[in-house]
């Protein structure tokens, strides 16, 4: 077990050095003169050689890719990610954290949504297999994995904002304001998870010590929910965790229909901008988010599984 | 992997969990095709579905200069016209045909999709074959930055990666190829890996055949199947993500009639004119859905364990 951890430790050092690197080049090799458009932007017309040369300078842009990338970690692990060339020249760790708040809200609501929705379907779908509901849970399991959530917003934007008048569509002034974008980014989460909650639940109830319960008379709710659905939560969970990434994803793109002012919108007004300072520190931020993330669940699997646990030990 | 889930496409397997299933099915995968894979597969009424899905789609996309009844970029109708039968799905802001907008648009989401998974797969065969087979130095680093992009969920970072660029249906394929080989290079390697340890390669190299040529003759011919299965069942995930990067104005750009660019397009006048958006989405839907059905028949078929 602590030998797991330990291996497992150093390698997540390695892919955060690998992230750190990946953001620095996200910025750095993007095609245009980073210098010649922030010095037009600043001036508002065209800029002379001399004036971007001195812009250059002042960015530390004529130092060694090497150089720049190393003052530039460095202040990363102090928390300085430089400063925000939109956004009124923010500190771009201040937008970040002032953001992030907002999108793990909207991530946390889609995934309760989600598993409200979807694992009482998957556990009903498995419960009568071959049933209407288990048909009816797969067509819209294949509806919610399929239909884009681009669409889908604006059709619950139509249906419940501008025919209904029940919702509020744009920004996130209100609780009510959190529902649309939410349900939107649930719908693929929820998708998945029906799907493998039936799957892992049939896997289970497939099981001899099911058989064997049943047989020795156990009522039917009491083999499903204590031995089956138990057994069957490992996989969810998992599954659970990792969709947390994609949720923060999806993100970009709910947020930005939804002008929910979240990670994902100042992201995507940071990459419309070409702000760099902003995407590089993105990157970085949401990297080391997921690989810190990805860790957790790892360690929460070791954790929630004796057979991990004691062959971890056994090694 | 993929992430699209995203607002993706969660359905498209995970590529970890079809591997065992692919390389389980090489025993298989030979006496299928005898078998008839295809009549198995039909049996399923899913898979029917999904499999109408595509071949309407793929007619759509080929027949799309005799099917639509104007010019895709013609301005031959008045604006924002509602659907009727000289104009079947209405017209847009310009007065554009959005029926034949659609049947050309076939043709971008489709092959822009075809090409971006040809490149992904050729650059993960590469990839994955020659640290597979070589090993050592090359194999960790290579293996290191594999893991430091599948860190991220794909879609997000073939955002960031399209919005470096000038936005263009080119540069979207790109950076969706920069990001999506990773996961399939992972995959050719374990199975490169797999397949190197067997006694025919063992064999080839006693007769004292040359590296490259082991490579090529014995070992890709092994490692090809499974991951052009693997590319197949992912289209739906690229069909996908190209549109959500072409909506998000990362993409295709105006006028090109592609169906993410025609929400885009579209998002600013839909409580007027809904159905700018109602038809480029249903669109996207369709051949996601086809794609995803079929791909998941396809997955139960090869599945061993079925």
């Amino acid at each position: 077990m602590r030998r797991y951890i330990v291996r497992r430790l150093a390698s997540l050092a390695v892919v955060l050095w690998g992230v750190s690197i990946l953001a620095f080049a996200l910025g750095s090799l993007a095609p245009g003169d980073p210098a010649r458009l922030l010095m037009e932007r600043t001036l508002g017309h065209q800029a002379t050689d001399e004036e971007v040369a001195g812009m250059r300078q002042e960015l530390g842009l004529d130092r060694p890719a090497v150089e720049q990338y190393v003052s530039w970690a460095g202040g990363a692990v102090r928390g300085d990610l430089g400063t925000s060339w939109s956004n009124r020249n923010d500190q771009v760790s201040d937008l970040l954290l002032e953001r992030l708040p907002r999108t793990v809200m909207l991530a946390v609501t889609a995934m309760l949504t989600a598993v409200i929705v979807a694992v009482p379907l998957g556990v009903a779908a498995a419960r009568r297999r071959n049933s209407v509901t288990d048909h009816a849970s797969r067509v819209a399991a294949l509806l919610g994995a399929s239909v884009p959530g681009f669409f889908v917003a604006y059709l619950l934007m139509f249906v419940f904002g501008v025919r209904l008048r029940l919702l509020p569509i744009f920004g996130f002034d209100s609780p009510q304001h959190l529902v649309l974008p939410s349900i939107t980014l649930a719908l693929g989460s929820a998708a998945i998870l029906t799907r493998l909650t039936r799957s892992s639940l049939l896997e289970v109830l497939g099981e001899d010590y099911i058989r064997v319960g049943r047989a020795m008379g156990l009522r039917s709710r009491a083999v499903l929910f204590r031995h089956g659905l138990r057994n069957a939560v490992i996989p969810i969970l998992t599954v659970i965790g990792l969709s947390f990434g994609h949720l923060l994803a999806g993100a970009v793109i709910v947020e930005w229909i939804f002008n929910w002012p979240g990670l994902g919108k100042l992201a995507l007004d940071g990459i419309h901008a070409r702000d760099y300072p902003l995407i590089q520190g993105f990157v970085l931020f949401t990297g080391t988010v997921f690989v810190l993330m990805n860790l957790a669940i790892d360690l929460a699997y070791v954790w929630a599984d004796p057979r991990v646990r004691f062959q971890g030990q056994g090694a | 992997m993929t992430d699209i889930q995203l607002i993706g496409s969660p359905m498209a397997p995970e590529a970890e969990e079809v591997v065992p299933a692919l390389v389980g099915a090489e025993r298989v995968l030979q006496p299928l095709a005898r078998r008839g894979v295809f009549r198995r597969l039909m049996r399923d009424w899913t898979a029917r579905i999904g499999f109408v899905l595509v071949v309407l789609l793929v007619l759509a996309a080929v027949l799309a200069p005799l099917l639509a009844p104007h010019e895709p970029l013609a301005l031959d109708g008045g604006s924002f016209e509602s659907p009727s039968w000289s104009h079947p799905f209405g017209t847009d802001r310009l007065g554009r045909d959005l029926f034949s907008r659609i049947l050309f648009g076939a043709r971008l989401s489709l092959g822009t999709a075809f090409f971006a998974s040809l490149l992904i797969t050729f650059a993960a065969v590469f990839v994955g074959s020659v640290t597979g087979f070589l090993g050592g130095a090359v194999d960790s680093v290579v293996m290191r930055v594999v893991d430091t992009i599948l860190a991220f969920p794909s879609l997000l970072l073939a955002i960031v990666v399209a919005g470096l660029f000038k936005p263009s249906l080119w540069s979207l394929m790109l950076a969706l190829a920069s990001v999506w080989w990773v996961g399939y290079a992972r995959i050719v390697r374990g199975l490169v890996l797999a397949v190197r340890e067997r006694q025919f390669v063992t064999a080839a190299r006693v007769a004292g055949g040359r590296s490259s040529r082991i490579l090529i003759r014995h070992i890709l011919p092994n490692v090809l199947p499974p991951v052009i299965v693997l590319a197949t069942l992912e289209m739906g995930t690229l069909i996908l993500a190209i549109s959500a990067l072409s909506f998000l104005g990362l993409g295709a750009q105006p006028p090109t009639p592609e169906w993410g660019a025609m929400l885009n397009e579209g998002k600013n006048h839909f409580f007027s004119a809904p159905h700018l958006m109602l038809f480029p989405g249903l669109a996207i839907s369709a051949a996601v859905l086809g794609f995803n059905l079929l791909g998941d028949g396809l997955r139960d078929v090869l599945d061993p364990k079925s």
